[in-house]
This record gives C-alpha cells, structure tokens and sequence, in this order.
C-alpha cells in the first residue's frame, strides 16, 4: 500500500500546504512526512499529520482524502512521484510544479500550475490531471509540462504561457492563450481565441493524437475517437508577443 | 490679526504629484491658506487641526501606560499580528514599522490597492518602461490617457507634469503636445484631447493586444471599428519623439479589467523599439510608493509580506487585510489615518488593535490602544515618495506634539524589551 | 564594541605599510589601530591566522533607487534565498531578515558584507534626485562605511554648461550637487549616450560622436568633469563607464577616452565590458592594460564576469534596451528627471555561452596582465558581472592556475582565439597582491587615507582568516572581522552590526552659481531648488584639497 492520507476532521479554516511535498519526498515514511510543515491561517504552523492521518510505505506516491476545497498549493514545487486527490482543492494547485504527476480527482481552484503573482514561471515540468474543473488562470506563466482539465477551464487559461501544453476538454473561458509567448492549448470544448490569434490551418496533429492516446492509456480520461480522428483548427498567437503559441480547437470537420 | 507666517515650499501629499511649491499661511497655529494648492491638496491641509489624545480602552491615558499595553498586546506569545501600514506616514516612521514588524514576526499590508498592486505584479512579470515626472514634463510630445483625466483625482498633473509646461524638448509647451484621450467605459480621458477614442470594456484588452501586435508589425484579423481606431492611432505614438501613456493606478468607482495595466506595461515596453517611450501610472496621496520602496528593500518585496515564518515571504495573493476579515490575526499594528472602514474594521473592533497616526483616537473601529500622532507633511518632517517613486523632502508647516516617529520608535524598544525579559 | 583588543600572532599582510607575511600584533583602541597598547588588553588569538585590512569595495550597486527596482524585479530570487535574522550579541542592534538572491534586502547586503570581511563599500552609481533614497538605504545597511557616487555625464544643466563653454560653472555645479546630495564622487555613464537614448537619438559610441540636443560630445564631457574632479581635489577622480558598453569593438572607445583625459586622474570602472575587439567577438584586453600600466595618473577596476546568475543594473538605459533585445528577457528602463537614466535586465552568464566565456576570460586577462596591483583592482560591478559572494572565487582563479585551467577547459573556445588567457597565461596573484586589489588599492583610489591599512590611525577594519588550502572557501569564511573597532564576526558568527560610517564630500564652490542654477530649476526642475539638497546626512563630510 503507498502512502494515504486521511484528513482527520474537516478543514474550518484556509490551509497552505505549499511545503508539503516539495524537493524529495517519495522515499519518505508515513511518520517523516507527517512532520512536514503545513501553515492554518488562523491556527498558525502545524505538521501535516495534525490534520491528516497517514499511513503506508513509500512507494513514490500518496493520496490524499477528505474535502480539500480550503487546502491551498498541494503540490506546490512537485518535482517526482504521483500525488493523488480524491475530491476538490483550494487555490493554486500544483504551483510552479517541476514534476511528478498530480492527479486532482474534484475541481482546481485559480491558478492550478500557475506562477506565483509576480513571478516569471509557472509550471516547469511533470503532469497535471484535473479530472473536475480548473479555475481562473490555470497555467499562467507554465514553462513546459502538461496540464489536463476534464470539465470547464476558467477565464485566462494560458495566460503569458512560456511553453507546454494545456489540454481542455470541457468549455474554456475568457482570454485563453493571451498573451503566450509559446505553447499549445488543445480546445476540445468550446474556445473563443484572442484576437491576437489567427486562423491557420485545420488539419490533424500527429503528435497530439499520441498524446491524447497516452491519456486515455495512462489516466484512463474520456478521450473519443472523434478527438482522436478529427480535425482542428489551428490559430498562431499571440501575436502580442512572440507569436509562437498556438490553440488547437477541435472541430465538427 | 496678524497677517499669519509663511512657510514656502512645503510639499503636499493630497494624490500623489507631490507639488512641492505650496505656500502655507500658519495663523494661530491655524493653516488659513495654501497657494497654490488644488482643490485635493486644500483638502489635504485643511487647517491642521489634529486631536492630540492618548487613549486606553477609549480612555484617555499616559503615553508610557499606553506604549505599554501596546507593547504587551503585540507580544503576547502565540499572537499572530498584522502591521498596516496607512498611506500618511513618512518613511521613516515606515522603515521603524517593519522592522517591528519582522521583530513580531508579523504580518505587512499596506495601502497598495489592489489596483495599484496589480500594476507591481505585471512589472515583476514584465518589467516595464517608465520614466519620472520630469521626464515627462520636458520631453513627453504625444500624450495618451489610457481612460483617465487626470483633473478629477490630480488636478495639477497636468499644468505641472504632463501637458501645459515648456520642457526642454517641448519649447511650445501644450502647443507642442499631441493629446490623445481613450475613453473606456465610464473611464473617461481628459477633455479637449487632441484626439479621442472610445472603446467598451469589453474590447480592451483587445485594443492593448492589437495595438501592441501593429507596434511588433505582427499579423492580426480584422478588429471591431473603434478597436481599429485605436490601432489607428499607433502611426501617432510611433511618431512622436516620447511618447508618454498615462493610467489611474488607483480604483476607481467601476472596477476595470485586471489586464489593463499588464496590457499598458507590454505596449509601453514595446514603443521603445520604433520610438521612446514611458508609462506613467497615477498614485493617490499621501505616502503609498514610500511604502513599497521601503518594504522592497527591507524585504525584496513592495507589498503584501508576511514574517510570520522567520523571514520575508510574499504573498501577493492573500492580502493582509483579506485575511484579516478571514480572522487570521490576534492582534493588529495600524499606522497613519485610520482609513479603513467596512469589514476590515468590524475585523479590528474584534481583536486588540492599537492604532498610532493621526487622528487614532477617533478611529472608525474599536481600539484597545490610540495614539495621535501628527500628519506626514503637516506635522512631521522626514521623506515621502512620489507616485513616480522620486523622494521628496517634507517641511512641515505646523509643529508636531507627538510625532510619529519617535513614538513608534518607543514601541519598538518596549517589545524589545518585553522579549528580551521574557527570554533572559 | 571592543575598545580595546591586541590582535596576536597572525600572519600580516599590509601592503599600504610594507608588511608581506610578517607575524605581528594589531593593536586596537577606541575604534583606530595603534601601535601599542598597555600590557593586560584584551587578546584576540590570531595564531595560524592570515590578517588584512577590511576590504573596500570600489564599484557596488547595493543601495540605489536603481537596486530597489532591481529588487523588486526578483521575487524568485527572493524567495530562493530567504535569510533569517542572526542572532547578534545581547543588546547590539536589532537583528533583522531578509532576503537575498543577487540584488539582496539592505540590511541582508551588510551582513553579507562583512560576513566575507569588506567594511566600506561604495554604490557607484546614484541619480542626483534620488540621493535621498541611497542614504536611506545605507542606513538601513549595517556593518559597513559607505558612499555614493552622483551620476553627472548626462546631466541636462551640466550639458547646457559644457556646450556654453562653461567650464568653470560646470565645475561649480558639480560641487554644488555633490555637496547637495552627500555624494563620495562623480561619476560618469556613457557620456551624453543616456542623453542621447532618451532624446531620441538613440546612443553616442565614439568620443567625438556629438549629442545633437546640445552639441556636445563625450571627449568635453569626460574633460569637463575629470577637471572638475581633479581641481575640487576630490579623493577620488572622476568615476567613468564609458560609451558603448558591451558592444564588440567597443575597445576603441575606451582606449579613445583614455587617451582624451590626456594626462589627467581618472578612475576607469568595468572595464572588462568595454575592452571587446571588434567587429566580431574578441578580446581587446591587451591593448587596454597596456595602456593602463604605462599610464600611472589611470586606474581601473575588472569587472569580472562570474558564470551563474547576476542582474544588470545601470545608468546605461541604451544598453539595457539592446541586453533586452538580443535576451528576451524582463526589461525596466527608467528615464530619471533631465539627470539619467535606469536599465535593469536579469541575466546569467553561461560558460557555454561563447560571449560570456569571452568576457570571463577578458577580465582575467586584464588582472593577470595587470603590472600595477595598485591600479587594477578587483570588482565584478556587482551584481552586474555577478554577486559580491563570488569575489572568493574570483580571488581563487587568481592565486590558483590550476584552478583556473581547469575551468578554461569547460569554457566555450569558440571566440577565445588571441586572447591571452587561451595561450596561458602562468601569473598566479600572491596574498599581498589580493590585499592589494581588495583593500589597500581601492581604499588608496579612493583617497581614504584611513582605510586599507593596519598602521597607526587606521580605522580598526581588520579580517582574519584562517589559513585553509582552499583559497574560496578561506576567503569566503573569515573567522573574525573587525569594523571599527568592533568584532563583526566572530568564530565565523554574524555577532554584531553596527551603524557604519557616512563617506562623502562637500566641496566649495562659487556661489555666483546659485541664481542662475535657480532660474534653471523654476524652469524645468519638478523638485524645488529649496528642497532639492538633502538634509540630515550623517558624518562630517570627508576633506577636499582644493
């Protein structure tokens, strides 16, 4: 059994769980890892077995459960192994997220891999699964990595993207891909780009059909074959900046 | 009656233009006029009436029993504080501030709106290209009000800076300036412009994004008729010799796109390649660009620090006073007028607040310490910084009875002194 | 505060005095070395340990507006190097955190500063307008003395002056604002090229280019202000980056402007980023020092570049504007009030990078070609060639050839072709000579007569390492400094930090200067001539000759 965390009593106030599971920890016992710092707003510093019960070897991965809407930045940093969530998170989940898999089964409050407010880089490696929905800003400033929302992304997914990827299935909000500088967003859903996007080509990405066939194998996520056959429309942006991201918006024909 | 004193070049800190031409005339310790200060800047002095009262539980004390109440409640252990820095205290009384604040491990949030605060975020994402008012003043021939007129809220900003002066590379002074006014909205340019545009909120970010695509002579479709105005407009700012574009870095009653100023920041930043040019963001009064400088090199950080964890963190997106709403805080520091209302003050009123500045003691929420203390610029000398980030030297027109200062300085040392007692 | 301390047994070097590796006692009291003390002082034991003078840096940028914005720039930085506050002896000032990264908080600079044995520093490169805010800064920067030098090469009154035939005026005003300011020095950044930048000319890169606003060139305005250095008897001559800075060929402009002082004092900074050939990549090292060495009234210092992260912060906003250009990366310019300019680009030197392995291995070139340790001293424009914590480093590739073999076979060659370092160069720097170029150099350059030496009357800025086989590391961990006269650092501990000492000048001038400089402030200035002149500046002002 890898390692399970269970969340002792509901969460009544915000938690910062930023330093959780940054730099090594796959090889860390259950006991080592509950000592790691998490910090309440109101409660101040605390260990993350105060709020949580772990138990089982390291086996390079955790899951954690229990309501996690007021837990903020889990897996903060990820630089190895698999993080699993059963519900919803806080805010800015996966923050600047070097590697490693973190795989939220509810919805990503703003910010899921972003950059911090201010800070140039996003996301710099590893995979990011949301198998709900993503709010605000998913991927701002992401450097390279992927990021996968199952429902609806909110507005300025994407935004000022440096490189990686973002795939969307459900419906992306307002300012998706502004002001990127590189990268792909992969619209399967419903996409308006900037107008600082324009209208390339429509064609079928060799590489994505891999790619979405490596998350349909891997993470078992909903990709249909009219993903996999069909065609999209690709638009070159922004052309605010470098001009070399792109959205790939799936479409009917 | 006697004709009164004067006191010649006093800066005022009504907004943030910090003109430092102001003649004060002092009667009967009274400020009975200031040439030739604006409208925002009588307000500011108004007659430099200030309470001088020193209270205790809302009763009046000793200054000795109240620094130490307040001593005591900041350094109860296991307290969790909050230092709030107000926008009328001079530097110095803000350098003494967060090194109590660091001392207690506190919490810092300042009166950086979150406008403004987000204008310091995109420059640490993008940097930016930006130039101090006398800059502008003296080189600055094409204008452009990004959906602000600066007559509303800094009413000298533009006979002083921007667009009536004779500058060193503008002989002709208004003459020799192109005005362009964008209207957003109910944000509004200047009236009289030399050229107008007028975009919806909804096509803003677009405009920014466009514009700066035409400047990069990058491909773009084909935008809406006023967007397309405003791309119009580019051959004007790429003409000019300096190009100034001018934004209200502070909220206004309509809250405006977030990106506005993200957008501002990458078209400034890109006009420096056909031409040169700045972006000037308006600041509201009193002392905000200090606060940043200040925590900036105290900290590394302008706004929003917490010390909670040993040393300087940031934590841009968890504001102090959202916290402190939250109920993150046991006790609270507040410096300067104690503007804050709503909220945030129920928040105060339901934990030990101590409150030093002017006007303390009539403080719109429940304090367990107030302490008067006088205005920065009215009462009190030392350094304030200007929305440009020039620092400027106050000489105060009224003398202080308690100055901030010094009485925040005694603060410092009485909770030294509780610690060091507590761990000796 | 020690008032008192007989530093025993520690191996001297004191180069100001003569003093090569003698083992002698330093006699301390009230803050100033003396040359005995009575029988029954207090001891430090300095047995096996080597003693130098506190080091003095000559070129910093550590506390400026300019810094500040830096700063502010590098949240990542920040948040990669957090510093708790140290825990100083009871009752000594209040110990605070901060943050670090290259362009660290003020008073996180201080304790780092000391904390590798330097005791004064000077930022060398401050706006006029902005003083107010650099003396704030040192205030808030413990541990060590330190100054400013006052931007003056591209000042609009000044330009106005040179372009009249107002030489004598300039020369007042100049004292005027330093005096105004509480300014160390003038300094000058590309002359007229940051006028040039912001009237739209774009820049100037030969001394007789002429800045077409005021018809003037670079060559009057270095002879102007290295006049008006040299006859206000300033300690130190004039400060001067000059045009063109890191552009390839860049080496005949700086030779140009060598030669255009024609005899004068001044003091060259960086000048590894100005002794590029051209127009490819290439080393112009080797003409540069020559020059240098056979001309004794000039001194220099290096400018190294170190590999790793640094940031950009100069007065040269041209330059920052073609780094942002050619790096992609974040860009502040800041136009400053008719006085100068402001660029910051971060940046990291990569020993895979071809042009940076160039510029590595020209200021290596510079200090071992070097013939006067006197006049060439070290610097790496912190942070601009990369932070003041890697000046250990930097001392080890000078005293070690091995080392430093070793690190030109990991460099990219591509460009090193004809630069001397590639050919092998066998000097290796002794320890007198790094207490040359750290301390008594730069202390003499900068005329602080009580500085960079351990003879009687000397501040009592002292640092003793323990003698280590590993040069960085000796370097980097000083077992004790001393700074006037109180233990800094002790068993290598952060254990006091006090307030330093203000260094500046308030030369005289003719006040004849003063009605006409009025009319010029009412015209143009948006600070008033009344307020303009800082108040409060602590310390008496250093004497001037004049």
């Amino acid at each position: 059994m890898s390692i399970i965390a269970r969340l002792k009593e509901p969460l009544r106030q915000r938690v910062d769980l930023s330093e959780v599971l940054v730099g090594s920890w796959t090889t860390l016992s259950a006991s080592e890892l509950s000592a790691r710092p998490v910090y309440l707003e109101r409660d101040g510093s605390a260990s993350l077995g105060d709020l949580f019960a772990l138990d089982g070897r390291p086996r390079g991965s955790i899951r954690f459960v229990g309501q996690l809407d007021q837990a903020d930045r889990l897996g903060a940093g990820l630089s190895e192994g698999e993080v699993m969530v059963d519900g919803s998170v806080g805010r800015e989940a996966g923050l600047a997220q070097a590697g490693g898999r973190l795989d939220i089964g509810g919805n990503a409050g703003p910010r899921a891999g972003a950059a911090l407010p201010g800070f140039k880089r996003g996301m710099t490696g590893g995979e990011l699964i949301v198998r709900g929905s993503a709010g605000a800003e998913a991927g701002a400033a992401m450097r390279r990595g992927l990021i996968v929302i199952l429902k609806a992304a909110g507005d300025r997914t994407g935004l000022g993207m440096i490189a990686g990827t973002v795939v969307v299935f459900g419906a992306v909000g307002a300012d998706t891909g502004l002001w990127s500088k590189r990268g792909s967003v992969v619209a399967l859903g419903k996409v308006t780009p900037p107008p600082t996007y324009f209208y390339a080509c429509t064609y079928q990405p060799a590489y994505l059909r891999l790619l979405l066939t490596r998350l349909r194998s891997s993470y078992g996520l909903p990709v249909q074959p009219r993903h996999l056959n069909g065609f999209y429309r690709r638009y070159s942006g922004d052309m605010a900046e470098l001009g070399k991201g792109e959205i790939l918006a799936w479409t009917s024909k | 009656m006697s004709a009164g004193q004067q006191v010649a070049h006093v800066t005022c800190l009504g907004c943030g233009c910090g003109c430092d031409d102001v003649n004060i005339t002092v009667r009967d310790g009274r400020i009975v006029d200031a040439i030739p200060a604006c409208p925002v800047g009588r307000a500011w002095f108004g007659d430099g009436s200030v309470p001088w009262e020193v209270l205790l539980a809302g009763k009046p004390a000793t200054l000795e029993q109240a620094l130490a109440e307040a001593a005591s409640i900041l350094s109860k252990p296991g307290g969790r504080q909050l230092v709030y820095l107000g926008p009328d205290i001079t530097s110095q009384v803000q350098r003494v501030a967060v090194a109590l604040a660091d001392l207690l491990g506190a919490a810092v949030d300042s009166a950086t709106s979150d406008a403004a605060a987000g204008g310091l975020l995109a420059a640490q994402r993008r940097g930016r290209a930006t130039a101090t008012l006398g800059e502008i003043r003296n080189r600055g021939d094409v204008l452009l009000f990004w959906g602000v007129d600066p007559d509303h809220r800094y009413p000298r900003f533009l006979s002083r800076y921007a667009l009536e002066p004779v500058g060193t590379q503008v002989p002709n002074g208004r003459a020799g300036r192109f005005v362009i006014a964008v209207n957003i909205g109910a944000d509004k340019g200047p009236a009289g412009a030399d050229l107008t545009i007028t975009l919806e909120p909804s096509e803003e970010i677009a405009a920014l994004s466009l514009m700066r695509a035409a400047v990069l002579d990058h491909p773009a479709r084909d935008p809406s008729p006023n967007v397309a105005a405003a791309i119009g407009m580019i051959g004007r700012l790429t003409s000019a010799r300096y190009a100034v574009l001018i934004h209200d870095a502070e909220p206004t009653a309509v809250p405006r796109n977030s990106l506005r100023v993200d957008g501002l920041i990458a078209l400034a930043q890109a006009l420096n390649g056909p031409t040169r040019a700045a972006l000037s963001s308006l600041r509201g009064g009193g002392n905000r660009a200090g606060a940043e400088s200040v925590l900036t090199w105290q900290t590394g950080y302008p706004f929003a620090v917490d010390y909670s964890r040993g040393s300087p963190r940031y934590a841009p997106g968890d504001r102090g006073l959202d916290r402190l709403i939250r109920g993150a805080f046991t006790a609270a520091l507040v410096l300067g007028s104690p503007g804050l209302d709503g909220e945030a003050a129920a928040a105060l009123g339901g934990i030990e607040t101590v409150a030093i500045g002017p006007g303390a003691s009539q403080a719109p929420f429940v304090t367990r310490v107030a302490i008067d203390t006088g205005t920065a610029g009215i009462h009190e000398a030392g350094t304030a910084y200007r929305m440009d980030e020039v620092p400027l030297s106050l000489r105060p027109p009224l003398t202080t009875q308690r100055s901030a200062v010094q009485t925040l300085e005694a603060l410092l040392d009485a909770v030294r002194a509780k610690q060091a007692g507590r761990s000796a | 505060m020690t008032a008192r301390l007989r530093i025993i047994g520690g191996t001297v070097h004191d180069p100001a005095n003569g003093i090569d590796g003698e083992v002698r006692d330093i006699c301390i009291d009230d803050g100033h070395i003396v040359a005995s003390l009575p029988d029954g002082a207090p001891t430090l034991d300095a047995r096996g340990m080597i003693v130098m003078p506190g080091g003095v840096d000559i070129h910093s940028h550590l506390a400026s507006s300019s810094c500040n914005h830096a700063r502010r720039l590098l949240p990542e930085e920040h948040l990669a190097d957090p510093m708790t506050a140290p825990s100083l002896a009871n009752g000594d000032s209040l110990p605070r955190s901060g943050t670090g990264g290259t362009v660290p908080t003020t008073f996180t600079s201080g304790y780092r500063y000391a904390g590798l044995g330097y005791t004064t520093v000077f930022d060398a490169a401050v706006a006029p307008v902005m003083a107010r805010h650099s003396h704030a800064e040192l205030e808030d920067t413990p541990c060590v003395d330190g100054g400013f030098f006052a931007l003056m090469g591209n000042d609009e009154y000044l330009l106005r002056q040179i372009a009249a035939g107002e030489r004598e005026r300039a020369r007042d005003y100049a004292a005027w604002l330093l005096g105004s300011t509480g300014a160390y020095a003038i300094k000058i950044v590309n002359p007229g090229g940051v006028e040039a930048w912001k009237s739209g000319q774009r820049n100037l890169s030969g001394v007789d280019d002429v800045l077409t606003t005021h018809g003037v060139t670079p060559r009057a305005i270095l002879e102007t202000l290295a006049d008006a250095a040299n006859q206000l008897g300033l300690p130190h001559p004039v400060h001067i980056h000059c045009n063109n800075l890191g552009q390839p060929g860049n080496v005949a402009v700086t030779l140009a402007s060598m030669q255009a002082l024609a005899g004068r004092r001044a003091h060259f900074t960086h000048v590894q980023f100005h002794s590029y050939g051209g127009p490819g990549w290439s080393s112009g090292a080797a003409p540069i020092i020559e020059y240098v060495n056979t001309h004794p009234e000039l001194s220099i210092d290096v400018g190294q570049v170190m590999f790793g992260p640094a940031t950009t912060i100069t007065a040269d906003g041209p330059v920052e504007y073609l780094l942002q250009k050619s790096s992609g990366r974040r860009w502040v310019n800041i136009d400053i009030e008719l006085e100068t300019g402001c660029g910051i680009v971060p940046f990291v030197y990569k020993d895979k990078a071809a042009v940076n392995a160039l510029q590595w291995a020209i200021g290596l070139e510079l200090f071992l070609l070097s013939r006067d340790p006197w006049r060439v001293v070290l610097s790496t424009d912190h942070p601009n060639g990369g932070s003041f914590l890697s000046y250990p480093a930097l001392i080890q590739l000078l005293m070690d050839r091995s080392v430093r073999d070793d690190k030109l076979k990991q460099v990219k060659p591509k460009l090193l072709a004809g630069s001397a370092l590639a050919d092998g160069l066998s000097r290796e720097y002794t320890l007198n000579e790094i207490a040359i170029i750290t301390r008594a150099g730069p202390a003499r350059l900068l005329g602080l007569r009580q500085k960079g030496h351990l003879g009687p009357g000397a501040d009592a800025d002292v640092t003793l390492y323990a003698r280590n086989a590993d040069i960085a590391e000796m370097f980097a961990t000083p077992r004790y400094v001393i700074k006037g006269g109180s233990l800094v650092v002790e068993e290598g501990q952060l254990r006091r930090a006090p307030t330093g000492r203000r260094l500046h000048v308030r030369p005289g001038y003719d006040d004849a200067l003063l009605p006409d400089l009025k009319r010029y402030f009412d015209a143009h200035s948006t600070v008033a001539f009344e307020n303009y002149p800082v108040q409060g500046i602590p310390d008496a002002p250093m004497p001037t000759s004049s």
